[in-house]
């Protein structure tokens, strides 16, 4: 069979390297942004989060109020948000650790690129408009989210790309669901 | 436990001594049980008993993927889930035994799930059987 230039298999060959580009590409995006959930979430400080002297995730939960970005959202933190805001710091502390740990091995990781896309959404509607704060740092990470979770980016140097076949062996349900969420 | 699987499950064994071994480095002095563990590079933070805990379940991992024994593997999961616990429930607060933080609950979340669907996930028929190409 010809492997010439431009034969079936050199352009399947040629198909195969992009790809393979284009995953590890992924891959380093993923990483970069599981490392960096990881690193902030560490301010994150249980069990009051900052509320009794109005610093830490309290401070910047009431920046959505203080530099409005999104009206519905800065309604959404009003309403619920800050009346509940013992609830919802727990939840930031649990799903900003899962996001750096899931998102640097790779695992489900179409799951946590879209679940890491919603929470820097609610980051930027936060503080984009804060003075000081760099607003197309948050653009970029929100789309570089975007693109994992698409992309499906532990298919590369992930632990996705090692469980993946093995789940495509088994009917169990958990298995045809983490395929779907990696 | 053939192929990728014992190989993934020895780099996240790898990657559990090595976040140890950091946290001793950074935490020599600090009292063994630390409310506030000793920051790794911009990472998470561990006290010494925190780095020991690290240590000793990566060593578990590895003798687990290196002997091909899943229920060792299996161990190191149960123990870094249980280390994650310990963060939920201590972190910001005093005790905090192995001076964590959310960050190294992203270590220890990671590390045990990681390696909780390495052990349980299902064989190959064929050991030497490549990958399928879905990546």
């Amino acid at each position: 069979m010809s492997t010439t230039i431009g034969s079936a298999p050199a352009r399947a060959a040629e198909g195969g390297r992009e790809a393979a580009a284009a995953g590890y590409g992924l891959a380093v995006l993923r990483i970069v942004a599981g490392v960096t959930f990881l690193h902030e979430a560490a301010w994150k400080i249980p069990p009051a989060f900052g509320q009794p002297d109005g610093s830490g995730l309290w401070e910047w939960a009431n920046f959505a109020i203080e530099h409005p970005v999104f009206p519905p959202y800065t309604a959404l933190v009003e309403a619920v948000v800050l009346p509940l805001f013992p609830f919802f710091g727990w939840a930031v502390f649990l799903l900003e650790a899962a996001l750096g740990g899931f998102l640097i091995l790779g695992l489900l990781t179409r799951l946590w690129g879209a679940l890491g896309v919603v929470q820097s959404l609610a980051i930027a509607f936060s503080v984009v408009n804060v003075p000081g704060e760099w607003a197309y740092a948050y653009y970029l990470f929100t789309a570089g989210l975007i693109a994992v979770t698409l992309g499906a980016g532990g298919r590369r140097l992930g632990l996705d790309q090692v469980l993946r076949p093995r789940w495509s062996l088994s009917d169990a349900p958990l298995a045809r669901l983490a395929l779907r969420l990696s | 436990m053939n192929g990728g699987i014992r190989t993934a499950a020895l780099v996240l064994g790898v990657l559990g001594v090595l976040s140890g071994a950091a946290g001793f480095a950074v935490s020599a002095g600090q009292p063994f049980t630390a409310a506030e563990g000793a920051r790794v590079g911009e990472l998470f933070h561990l006290n010494p008993l925190g780095s020991l805990v690290s240590v000793v379940l990566g060593l578990v991992a590895i003798a687990g993927a290196a002997a091909r024994l899943r229920v060792v593997v299996l161990v190191a999961a149960a123990g870094w889930l249980l280390a994650a616990l310990q963060v939920v429930l201590q972190s910001g607060r005093e005790p905090n035994l192995l001076g964590g933080t959310a960050s190294t609950l992203a270590l220890f979340l990671g590390l045990g799930a990681g390696l909780l669907a390495l052990a349980v996930a299902p064989e190959t028929p064929d050991a030497a059987a490549p990958a399928t190409a879905d990546t």
